[in-house]
This record gives C-alpha cells, structure tokens and sequence, in this order.
C-alpha cells in the first residue's frame, strides 16, 4: 500500500529530469557559446520591433473588462455544459446523471440568464457611446 | 437511473431562498426603475427572514453531498444568525445609503449572495466545499467594501481587502492540499486520519492561517482597520456580523475534527490556535486604545472579540466542556453580531457626510460623539448600552456571552488564556467608556444633525433589545447553542 | 411577592417610571424620586421588624430562589443575613437623603440624575441581598455605571481623569473575581449558588490560596485599602455632594461586607494565612489615611482620606476574627456610613453656599451659621469616637477585639490602630477649628445663610442616628451577632481541618466578658457575642 504521499514518486522523478535537463541546457549554452555583444545585440527588443514608447500604465475603456469578464463567464458555462451534455443519458452500465443532473445544470443556467438579463438590461451590451 | 436525490436540494434551501433573493432585488433593480428604492431592502428583509425560517424548519438534518455538507443545529444557528445580521444591516443601509443618494439593488444583491456563502460555510465539512463558500462570501463582500466607488477609501479598502483575501485564499487552499495529501481526503471528518504527522500540521495551521485572516486574528489583522474604516459602514458592519461568524463556524468545525478531544492529547495545533488567541486578545485591545476615530477603535476591537471567541474555540477542544464551549461560542458570535451592527449603525449615523463619498479623516473622531445624549439622548443610549455589551458589564448580553466563553475556558483549565482574556477586557473599558464620556460629558461640538431614518430606527431598536434582553433573559438562546453546541461530527 | 425582592427592585421600577416623565419637568422626577425611595425605606422597615435575630432563626432570612439563567448554572437567589440587612438598611435610609440632598444642588439633567440615583439603589440593595455568586457580580458591575455617569456628569472640575480611573480600578480589579467565581462552580457541583458552594467546596489548599486573593483584591479596591486607595480621593473629591455620600456611606461598605460574606467564609484556611498581611495593611491605611488627613487643603479630599483611615479600622477588626473585633467592624460599617456621609452632606452644603471647597477660604462662619457649625461639630465628635456618639461604640470594640485576638502581635496592631484614633481627632479639630472657629477673614463669607428647612430634614435624621447608635447600640448589634457567631464558627472548623491550635476568637473568655463589662453604662445593653473559642 503505497501512502499518498508515495504516489507521487514519479511525478517527483519526471519533475527532477525536467528542472535538471533544463539547467544543464543553460548551463552547457553558458560555457561552450561564443559571445560576441554588441551595441545592437544589447538593446531591448520587443518581436522584432522596437519596444512601445510613452507610458505602460495606458487606461483602457471599462467596457474592455467587463467584456473580457462575460466572456470568462460564458466560456467556463461551456466548458461546463460539455461534460455534462456527455454524461446525462445514461449508456452501456452507465447509469447517467439523471433528474438531478438535469435540475442542478437547469439551475445553473437559469442562474447566469438572469445574470444575463440584469447585464443587458444595465446597458453593459450596449456599445453605442 | 439513480434516485433523485432530494434531500442534497432540501438541505440547501436556505441559501436557495438567499440566492433567488438576491436574483430578485438585481432584476428590480433594471426593471422597476423609478427614484424611490425603499422596497429593496424590505424584500432584502423578507428574503433573510426566509432564509433564517427555512433554516430553523429544517425540513432535512444530517449529512448530504457525500458527507461534504451538513445540516445541523449548529448549521442552523449560524445560518439564523447571518440572516439577522444580513436583515439589520440592510435596514441600517436602507437610510444610510439614501442619504449619500446611493441606494441602489446591487448593494442589497450583493449583501444577500454574501450571506449566502456564510450559510454554505456554516454547512461545510468538507475542504472544498468551504473554499467555495469562502470565496461565494469574499468576493461579495469585496465588491461591497467598494461600493461607493466614487471615494478613495472605500477603494483603498476595497483592494487591500482583495489583494489580503486572495492570499489568506491561496493559503487555504494550499492548506487544504497539504491536508489532502496528509489524510487522503478533504473531508473534515477524515482529518483525524493524518493527526500528528509534519504534513497535517503544516497544512492545517496554513488552514487556520487563512481562516485567521478572515476572522481578523492578529497577525493576519493588518487589513482590518482600513478595511473597516474605509468600506461603506453598513458594509463594516454586515462584515463584523456576518464574515465573522461564518468564519469561526468553520474554524470551529475544522479545529474540533482535528483535534482528539482531551488536553493531554491536545496537538501541536492548539499551540498554534492558542498562540493566535494570546496575540489576538493583546494586540487588538492594546491598539484600539490609542484610536480617535470611533470606526477604526470598533475595528480594532473586532480583532479584540477575535481573541474572546479563539478562546472560546481552543476549550471547545476538551471533552468534558465541549459541549458548552460551543454553545459559548455560537452565543458569543449572536450577541457580537447585534452589539457591532448596532455600534457601526450609530457611528454611520454620526458621520460626516461629503459630496465625493470620500470620508474626511475626522468623519468618526470621538468629536463628533461630543453632547450626543443632548442632541439625540435615544441614539446616545443606544450606544451606551452597545459599548458597555463590547465590554462586558453585566446585565448585557455581553457579559453572559463573556461569562460563557470564559466558563468554557476555566472548564478546559486553560486558566493563562481566562485570566489574559479578562485582564485585556478590563483594558478595552478604558476605550469604550471613551466614547460614553464624550456622549455624555462633553459639551456638543454644535455639529449637523445626526442622520435619521425609520430602517436605521428599527434596526437600532432591534439590535439593542437583543442585547438587553439577552443579558436578562438568556436562557431560551442558551438553550439553543447548547443543542447546536452538541454536533455531530 | 417576595419582600426583599420588591424592595431591592422598587427603586428600579421608580427608575423606568421617571423615563416616562417628560425631561422638563425636573420638579416631578425630583418629589417621584423621593417618593419611590421613601417607599421603598418603608418596605424595608419591614424587613428590619420582620427579621429574626435568635440564634436559632435560619441563617439567612427573606430567601427567594428562582430560576434565571438555569443553562449555565445561574439563579436568581436572594436573602439576607444580619450584617446584610444593616447594610441594606443603611442603603435605604440614605438614600432619601441623598435625594433630598440634591434638590437644589442638581439643576441640570435633573431626569438622567435621578435615574442614575435609583439605579444604583437597586444595585446596592441587590449586592447586599444576592446569595448567588454571579447575581452578586451582576449587582457589584451594575453600580460602576451609574456611579461612573453621577461622578463624570455631575462632579467637579477632574471629573473625567476621576470617573474614568474609578471605572477602571473598580473593574479591573473585579474581573479577577468572576473568574474566581467561575472556578468555584467547576469545584462545587456546579453551581453558582452561595449557600452551596460554601458547603461543597473541594480545592486545594494552593487553589484557595489564589482564590482568596482573587477575592480579596477586588474587595480591597472597593474598601479601599492601602495601597489600593488612589482612586477614592479623586473620586470623592470630584463626585457631586450625592455623589461622595452615597460613596461613602454606602460602597466602600460593599468591600467590607464582600470580605464578610465571601472572602472570609469561602476559604477560611486561606484568610487565616493571610490574615498578617491584611492586618498589617489595614494599620498602615489607619496610620497614612489619619496622616494624610492631616495635610490637606480641600475638605472632600480630608473626609476622603479619613475614610480611607476609617475602613482601616473596619479591616482590622474584620481580620482580628474576634467577637468583639468582627461585632466591632460590622458596627463601623454602619457607623462610618451616618458619620462620613454626614460629613459629606455638610461640606456639600457649604460648597453650595460657596462653591470652594478649600479650607482656606473659610474661617470663623460659626456665628455666621450656627446650626451648621452646630451639626459639623456633632458628626466630627462622631467621626473621632467620642463616648456616647455610635464612633466610640465601633472603635473601642474594634480595637479592644484586636488587642485580645489571636492575631499575631496583636496588641501592636491594637496600639498602632489607637494611635490613629488620636490621630483621628486631631485632623478632625484642626479641620473644624479652620472653618468654623477663629475670627472671620474671608468678606464673602459674611453673608452665608444658615441651614434651611429641607436641610434640617436632611441632617436630623443623621444626627439623631449618630446619638442613638453612640448610646443604644444594641438593637444594632443584635442582628449581626448571629452571622458574626456563624463565621467564627467556620473558622473553628477550619482550625479543626488543619489540626492547628485555636487561631479566632479572643485570648481567654473571661476577658471578653470583661471587655464587655468595660464598655460605658448608657451602652450595657450590648450583648457581646462571645464567639466560642473557648
């Protein structure tokens, strides 16, 4: 009987080759590269532009985010409902989720449609101004 | 097909009713737009008052969720007492929130899905299903902290809360994992299983870590002040009330499942626990003294009741007075609640108001509480009798709620921890009488008058009778945290 | 209905009816007042008259027992013993007084005043009547709030730094009590009740030990004794005249009767180990309250520093665990409670007058208020003992009691403790031969009025009781003689538990009779109890 702490062994192991094989890359590209600087070698650069001028702290419009934040909301409904649709119907020995599945996903979607409807309703949707 | 499961969804009505509450009030909040928005917090009440009747009916106890849930009495207790103070503070925010022209459905939603985390956390047995609740309860009250967006402290407050929250969150959940890697489940009742091993200690004082900072335990009390002092103050006061006893719930369910049941075989994490009460009960009462504003004194002495209710929680781990530390506990929790929510209802109604929402720094000196039991002797002796619970003279319901926890504690022979917890008590007379003196012995500054509502009126009525009556009668609520002391576990 | 619970909740009851009294109408809160605290002096004559002094009557009398909070172990249990009703009978009688006192001297918050007044009555009465250990804490707190509120509202200039360091000292020093009451229901059988924790008492002599000075601190506080006094000056000094005579006459009494009641009894082997200690606290208070009477400048300080000297003497006589000793001090405490708070009345009286209270500013008013000077003179010869006044009564058997006890070095207490009765008398006629005597050098006193009619009411009653208690003390001592024979009988039983030789009592018997016999002629109607060491 292996303790939990056990079964994590060769995680340990591949974690260990991982960290190692890394080091030993950075460590053998350190002392066997040639390193040649130069003026141009040494400037900062962004792929393969030069880096954004002015400041980094640029506001950006709320609605950007609270965009982004539906979006998370509704794509994690999704990654949800997959699973689910799956796993409903019961097949081959299988007994299925059942009413309850079916009652608690009805739940969750009728929750984030309300959410929906308060968002649409608050204007958050409207992207006229 | 398997049975459906009824009673997993019965044990969750209280919550459900919060949640559809909370539904309810943001869809009128788009719906029914007029100016007046008095009916959002009288369906706010309704709903908790549901709530607090469906948890009391209790049409189902006992384990569901695959023992990741329980209802109990003590689930019961917790889930009536969040419900009370969701219902007080609503009230109290009915007229504070008018005032600033800012009433609007989101803080009432807001407050009722906060509450219904707390409910959920007083049913969690399991590592998980806490988190969850933990995080349900959080980011409410996060966002309720800023509610009056418009100010620099209630942001300031608001982001100190997230950013200091995320972390006692990551701390618990890694606490969790070490526990789960400790005993093989996140179930509370298989933490026994890891007892004395490195790993469940680790993870269970990285529990309790994470739990201490919502419990505002000193060390993990830096953010209380400014939180408190900087959220909106129905919003401090609903986070006294309600955080704070959702949070010892659980506590309180963790500790004990991990703990044997005996001061012999007490493990290294009553040290810890026991470590944190001694700081919490210095600390807190040693930093309200120096305090001028009245908000930030209440604040710090939160942290102070913290170190009371730890107390509490460390005897609940002997055998013979398990029993009655519980039943201490979940008493001192009910009467803390109505005694700080009506505080902070006061110190919102005294201060001063400014057009930005921004709150000067004077906005609850002690100044401003200068004359008050000429100006409004009802609202002055509201106060006075709130202070004097926080203190624990008798007959409040402060001092039965003392004499409990310390009963419990002399019970558990934990003599040190009584004796600093009455010598620090003795200390907090000193900045509650404060603010008695200048009610009562100082000449009025000849400031605005202090604001009025009917809500703020009944709730203030409502918290000091509980407190009054709890220190006469308190028989009947004593029984009740005595059978929601005895739980199953 | 119970007759001690009506009266030690009468006063309340007038309290919740003033609140129903429009706030500007101070004439009626003032005569509803007095009227509810006559009343309830009425009642409590009952008491007095109904309460039976044999030794063979139950220990305690008026008993009422009733569930309160049954769930933690706490009752509602009251009666009262000899020692408690004198004390609760002194807290009725004076507190028409006071009321009356304050008739003209109060204008402001006439309505929040006396509330504060009759709360604190119910108080008072409920710490001397409660038999159950938390009830009695509950009434013991109780009495700082309004005491704080009479003291920080109506006092003088320092009221704050006064009112609040008397809140703090008080409480702090008492919190230590209620875990020590907490302690005892986990060795009793769980209970709270007195009577029964008394009898059931199980701890270790180390426990005791800690016990008993968890007790004795919170008590000494209160009484006040050396070093534990600093707040009474100030809060005398600053508390309005009610103030300072309910203080004096009544609360300091609660330290006294709190070592009487539960100190003592409760862990006997304990207060015979300490008892050294407290006497020779007890003596140094004498000798430093006398001495620093004699420096002061300010009147209320002086009476505040006599008192300090005089719990001194009840102190004393408490630990010298003596018939005559414990009769004595039970005396004193009744005794201190009609003389200081006489005292207090008259300062009172020629503050209002004068508005100072600095003895400089005084001089030679005896012609210019005779019957002032007359009543001052009266309480003072009270004060410092002299024979046929109720102070000599107290201090001759307080002193004769410690000099026979069995104390250890017992008549250098008793010496030391005469020294400040010299002491005693010679502040007191330095104080009344500044103010009264002398020739007259200050013009605004010239026109002082003398006593008016309601303080004539207010002053004969005291007068008389200082007359009447100096020659027929023994009504007075009569029901105290049971209780004071019951708690020497503990103590015997203690000595018999530790198998020591006799420790209380007096040396040899026939002395005791003899101490007795000394006594003056007007005051043969003492029957000493003799505590049967013998």
């Amino acid at each position: 009987m292996l303790t939990p702490l056990q079964t994590y062994f060769p995680i340990g192991v591949a974690l260990l080759v991982a960290v190692g094989l890394a080091a030993l890359m950075v460590a053998l590209a350190n002392l066997l590269g040639p390193r040649r600087p130069s003026v141009v070698k040494s400037t900062p650069f962004e792929c393969g532009s030069e880096p954004a001028a002015g400041s980094p702290r640029e506001r950006f419009g709320v609605k950007f985010y609270v965009v982004a934040l539906l979006f998370i909301v509704f794509d994690i409904e999704a990654i949800f409902l997959y699973p689910w649709a799956v796993l409903l119907l019961p097949s081959q020995g299988y007994p299925g989720l059942g009413w309850a599945g079916f009652v608690s996903m009805g739940i969750f979607v009728a929750t984030l449609v309300a959410g929906l409807v308060y968002v649409w309703k608050k204007g958050v949707l409207d992207w006229a101004d | 097909m398997n049975g459906f499961p009824t009673n997993d969804f019965v044990a969750l009505l209280p919550i459900a009713i919060l949640t559809v509450g909370a539904l309810a009030v943001l869809l009128s909040e788009v719906f029914l737009v007029s100016g007046r928005r008095g009916y959002q917090a009288a369906i706010t009440v309704v709903f908790a008052v549901a709530a607090g009747a469906a948890a009391i009916a209790r049409p189902y106890s006992g384990y569901v969720f695959n023992r990741q849930a329980v209802v109990d009495d003590f689930s019961a207790f917790v889930t009536v007492v969040v419900c009370a103070g969701l219902a007080l503070s609503a009230l109290v925010g009915a007229g504070w929130l008018r005032a600033r022209n800012a009433e609007r459905g989101e803080f009432y939603g807001l407050a009722l899905f906060g509450t219904a985390g707390m409910a959920l956390l007083g049913m969690a047995t399991d590592l998980l299903v806490a988190f969850i609740a933990i995080e349900v309860m959080s980011l409410a009250t996060y966002s309720l902290a800023a509610y009056l967006r418009r100010g620099k402290r209630p942001s300031e407050a608001a982001f100190k809360y997230l950013v200091l929250g995320a972390i006692s969150s990551a701390l618990f959940l890694y606490g969790s994992a070490l526990l789960y890697g400790a005993s093989g489940s996140t179930l509370f009742g298989e933490l026994a299983k890891g007892r004395g091993s490195p790993l469940s200690l680790a993870g269970l004082s990285l529990v309790a870590a994470g739990i201490a900072f919502k419990i505002a335990a000193v060390p993990f009390h830096a953010w209380t002040p400014d939180v408190y002092e900087g959220a909106p103050t129905p919003v401090t006061a609903f986070m006294a009330a309600g955080v704070k006893a959702a949070a010892f719930a659980l506590l309180a369910r963790i500790f004990l499942s991990a703990e044997a049941g005996t001061a012999a075989q007490a493990t290294a994490f009553s040290g810890v626990i026991s470590g944190l009460a001694v700081l919490t009960m210095i600390f807190g009462n040693l930093l309200a003294v120096p305090q001028r504003s009245v908000k930030r004194m209440l604040a710090y002495s939160s942290v102070a009741h913290a170190g009371y209710l730890l107390v509490g929680v460390l005897s609940a781990s002997v055998a013979g007075v398990r029993e009655k530390a519980l039943a201490g506990l979940l008493f001192y929790l009910a009467v803390y609640a109505a005694t700080a929510i009506g505080a902070f209802t006061v110190v919102g109604a005294l201060e001063r108001r400014s057009r930005l929402d921004d709150e000067p720094a004077d906005a609850w000196d002690l100044e401003r509480f200068a004359g008050l039991a000429r100006r409004r002797p009802g609202l002055a002796f509201a106060m006075a009798v709130f202070l004097l619970s926080l203190a624990g003279i008798p007959p409040t319901a402060g001092f039965i709620g003392k004499l409990y926890i310390f009963q419990a504690a002399i019970g558990a022979q934990l003599y040190g921890l009584a004796i600093l917890g009455v010598l620090t008590s003795a200390m907090g007379i000193y900045y509650y009488l404060r603010v008695v003196v200048y009610m009562y012995m100082r000449p009025a500054a000849g400031e605005a008058e202090p604001l009025s509502s009917a809500a703020t009126s009944v709730a203030l009525a409502a918290a000091v009778a509980v407190v009054v009556v709890l220190g006469l009668v308190a028989d009947p609520v004593i029984r009740l945290a005595q059978a929601a002391g005895a739980i199953l576990l | 209905m119970n007759l001690l619970t009506l009266v030690t909740f009468l006063p309340l009851a007038g309290a919740l009816a003033l609140v129903l009294v429009p706030r500007d109408e101070p004439g009626q809160h003032r005569a509803l007042t007095l009227g509810f605290s006559l009343l309830t002096f009425v009642l409590s004559l009952g008491l007095w008259f109904g309460f039976d002094a044999s030794a063979s009557a139950p220990e305690f009398q008026f008993e009422q027992r009733l569930p309160w909070i049954q769930s933690l172990g706490i009752g509602y249990h009251v009666g009262l013993d000899g020692v408690a009703l004198l004390l609760v009978m002194l807290t009725t009688a004076l507190t028409p007084i006071v009321i009356l006192s304050a008739w003209r001297a109060v204008e402001e918050r006439v309505k929040e005043f006396m509330i504060a007044l009759l709360v604190l009555e119910t108080a008072m009465i409920g710490t001397f009547a409660a038999l159950d250990l938390v009830l009695f804490y509950v009434f013991w707190e109780l009495i700082l709030v309004p005491m704080y509120l009479l003291i920080g509202i109506w006092g003088s200039q320092n009221r704050l730094y006064a009112t609040v360091k008397f809140f703090i000292y008080t409480f702090t020093a008492s919190v230590l009590m209620l875990l020590a009451i907490i302690y005892i229901y986990f060795h009793d059988g769980g209970t709270f009740d007195y009577v029964q924790a008394r009898q059931a008492l199980q701890v270790t002599p180390d426990h005791a030990r800690w016990l008993f000075l968890a007790f004795a601190v919170a008590f000494a506080v209160k009484v006040p004794m050396f070093p534990l006094h600093t707040w009474l000056p100030d809060a005398h000094t600053e508390a309005p005249t009610a103030g300072s005579v309910i203080l004096a006459g009544v609360l300091l009494k609660m330290g006294t009767f709190g070592f009487f009641r539960y100190a003592l009894p409760l862990f006997p082997e304990a207060a015979l180990q300490y008892r050294n200690v407290i006497a020779v606290l007890a003596v140094i208070g004498i000798l430093y309250g006398a001495l620093m009477s004699l420096v002061q400048t300010d009147m209320k300080r002086l009476v505040a520093y006599s008192s300090v000297s005089h719990l001194g003497f009840v102190m004393l006589g408490l630990v010298a665990l003596s018939a005559e000793g414990l009769t004595g001090s039970v005396y004193q405490m009744l005794n201190h409670g009609v003389s200081t708070g006489a005292l207090f009345l008259l300062v009172g009286m020629l503050y209002e007058r004068r508005h100072t209270r600095l003895i400089a500013e005084y001089g030679g008013i005896a012609k210019q208020v005779p019957w002032i000077a007359t009543a001052f003179v009266i309480v003072m010869l009270s004060s410092v003992g002299l024979p046929g006044t109720n102070g000599f009564v107290g201090e001759f058997l307080i002193l004769s009691g410690t000099w026979l006890s069995r104390l250890g070095s017992a008549p250098v207490f008793a010496t030391l403790g005469a020294l400040g009765v010299i002491l005693g008398a010679v502040y007191m006629l330095i104080l009344v031969e500044r103010v009264f005597f002398g020739a007259m050098r200050n013009p605004a006193n010239r026109a002082l009025p003398d006593l008016s009619v309601r303080e004539g009411f207010v002053l004969v009653p005291m007068l008389v009781l200082i007359v009447v208690m100096g020659i027929l003390p023994g009504p007075f001592l009569a029901p105290a003689k049971p209780a004071v024979d019951r708690l020497i009988g503990r103590f015997q039983q203690a000595e018999a538990r530790l198998g020591i030789g006799p420790q209380v009592g007096t040396v040899t018997p026939s002395v005791a009779v003899r101490a007795g016999a000394q006594l003056p002629a007007p005051t043969l109607p003492i029957v000493l109890p003799t505590g049967g060491a013998h």
